[in-house]
């Protein structure tokens, strides 16, 4: 399977006081996704060296600010360097040297790749002449793009998709980067990586993740929001009974997720029955339409949906 | 700069996601501040629903003044005909257009689908409406087979068409190249909608405007099936560097303002 990521959430996270027993288990958890390669900061390396060695299978990269860090820290796959900054196409970009670790005495690290950050600002359409400009002069280049404006998923898959084999991305986003899972889940659905049966240890990365950072992740962030699988609206609902794949763009199990039949105001008589079926109900004499509209009812009442103890209360009230 | 408009579904697609249900005085308090942000036209609900939705709709056409209020069908008559009592100004048929939706959901062929959209539009025409037609899973459908419709419904003079990526799969430059031959091949305006289950609702919804895209619908907040649709404020932020949508910023920010305090009451946490 070819792996095109470099993932830098380990890069992104100075300014938590993060737990190195902590650390560890993100960095294992990250190693068994699909990446090329993990970067990391000088403050988490120095955390995470009791922990050497690494994951096997993954090369490592270390972000550093000054050359003299190299011999300090030898033994990575790679050192990143900002270099310079420099406009292409009217676009501003940053830059950044890797340098491997195979340097030559006296001249200093040979260039393995270059890696262009920013082009946040690069939107739609536009990305596309950039981007094969760009692969038509450095083909080994690395983009990682910032998320100004809502696209760095978006530019990260098109870049990927248009022949460029790196990408600089962080999980869940973090530091203003294409998140992580979204350009995986996105080029494995667009033939990239075909051979990927699973991401489920996402969920296992979302916990870890929270804790070291106390950032809460959206109950609706693409991919990973812990309630991106529930329904309520009677049509999808109806929809996913008859075949998941009609409202549902990839399994969720794919992603370690699960399906969740929301009760509500948009609620129908099949998601009612399927709800009863889901929490392991079986009344058989109740009157499906005289639950649905005490549901309804209730919903309108409290304003929002109802817990699965709300519903089954109104259940047993109903079943006669 | 060119002109460009929005449509705003969060009362609509927005509200019909799983977590919440506003009441008829938050809908209309939603509808006034969109109304008074620009948007070129606030998708109300679905009066099929019943009668507080009705209400709902009726409420909103009272406080809006530039806002065109739509209401959304699905695609059979009886939706139109619960439509009618509440005097939107578009009607909005939904058109499932996949093979999967045509065939797996509705058990029906492609004969039955041009049938039943015919039907439907000459009704809703025929009563006087505007009506605009919303294809339904369009980013999984044959595109020749959309075209066909397309062109059956500008004659029909359906004002534009929805472009539904009812399932959030699509790439910026993938959305560019259906958005532009469908129009070109067929004249008619686009609407895109897009959802965000890969993170790429706002970059997608840039990209169908590159392809000549007229309207393109948001929510406040993003709110929406799964993982929402394409979110106002930032989608918002990235356009109007492109195009001119006509918005006032003072009231498009109390909007999503409004929405986000709306919001955080009733999210489950």
């Amino acid at each position: 399977m070819k792996h095109l990521l470099t993932d830098c959430t380990l890069a992104c996270l100075d300014e938590y006081d993060a737990d190195p027993g902590n650390l560890r288990k993100l960095l294992l958890l990250l190693a068994k996704l699909p990446l090329r390669a993990i970067e990391m900061s000088t403050v988490v390396y120095e955390k995470l060296q009791r922990f050497a060695p690494f994951p096997p299978g993954r090369e490592y990269f270390l972000r550093i600010d000054d050359l003299r860090q190299i011999k300090k820290h030898p033994g990575f796959d790679g050192y990143l360097l900002l270099d310079r900054s420099i406009k292409i196409e009217g676009k501003s970009f940053v830059e950044l040297n890797l340098s491997g670790k195979r340097s030559m005495p006296g001249i200093g690290p040979e260039l393995v790749f270059r890696r262009l950050c920013g082009c946040g600002d690069l939107m739609g359409i536009s990305a596309k002449s950039c981007f094969a400009e760009l692969l038509s002069q450095q083909p080994r280049l690395e983009l990682m793009p910032e998320d100004d404006f809502g696209c760095a998923t978006a530019l990260a898959v098109e870049f990927c998709l248009m022949g460029g084999e790196r990408a600089g991305t962080a999980f869940a986003g973090i530091g203003n980067h294409a998140s992580t899972e979204e350009v995986l889940l996105a080029l494995h659905l667009n033939g990239l990586m075909p051979e990927l049966n699973s991401l489920a240890q996402l969920q296992q990365i979302r916990m870890v993740f929270e804790s070291i950072t106390a950032i809460k992740i959206s109950l609706q962030k693409p991919v990973i929001g812990k309630n991106i699988f529930a329904v309520e609206a009677g049509i999808h609902v109806d929809g996913i009974l008859k075949d998941p794949r009609l409202y549902e763009p990839y399994p969720p199990e794919f992603v370690g997720l699960e399906r969740n039949f929301v009760m509500g105001k948009h609620s129908g008589r099949q998601a009612v029955a399927a709800k009863l079926k889901e929490l392991g109900i079986d009344f058989p004499q109740i009157q499906l339409p005289v639950l649905l509209e005490k549901v309804q009812q209730k919903s309108l009442e409290k304003q929002m949906s109802l817990t699965d103890e709300e519903f089954f209360a109104l259940a047993k009230a109903v079943k006669v | 700069m060119e002109l460009r408009y929005i449509i705003d579904t969060t009362l609509r697609d927005g509200e019909q996601s799983p977590g919440f249900a506003l009441n008829g005085r938050e809908k209309t308090m939603l509808a006034k501040i969109l109304d008074q942000s620009g948007v070129h036209q606030i998708e109300g609900g679905i009066p099929a629903m019943g009668k507080a939705e009705k209400n709902a709709l009726l409420e909103m056409k009272s406080v809006c003044r530039q806002a065109k209020i739509s209401a959304w069908n699905r695609l059979n008559c009886q939706d139109l005909f619960a439509s009618f009592d509440c005097k939107p100004d578009i009607m909005h048929i939904s058109v499932p257009v996949s093979l999967r939706q045509i065939y797996d959901k509705l058990k029906q062929d492609k004969a039955w689908i041009e049938k039943e959209m015919l039907i439907c539009v000459d009704l809703a025409r025929s009563k006087g409406y505007e009506v605009t037609v919303g294809f339904e899973d369009a980013s999984a459908a044959e595109m020749e087979f959309m075209i066909g419709l397309a062109k059956q419904l500008k004659k029909m003079r359906v004002s534009y068409i929805r472009f539904a990526d009812t399932l959030g799969i699509l790439t910026p430059f993938a959305t560019y190249n259906k958005i532009k031959q469908l129009r070109e091949h067929t004249g008619m305006e686009i609407e895109f909608h897009g959802h965000n289950d890969l993170g790429m609702a706002v970059a997608n919804s840039i990209a169908a405007a590159q392809a000549g895209a007229l309207y393109v619908d948001v929510t406040l907040g993003g709110i929406g099936e799964r993982t929402g649709n394409c979110s106002f404020a930032p989608f918002v932020k990235a356009a109007e560097q492109l195009y001119d949508w006509q918005l006032d910023s003072f009231h498009a920010e109390a909007a999503v303002t409004a929405a986000g305090n709306l919001l955080q009451r009733k999210m489950p946490v």
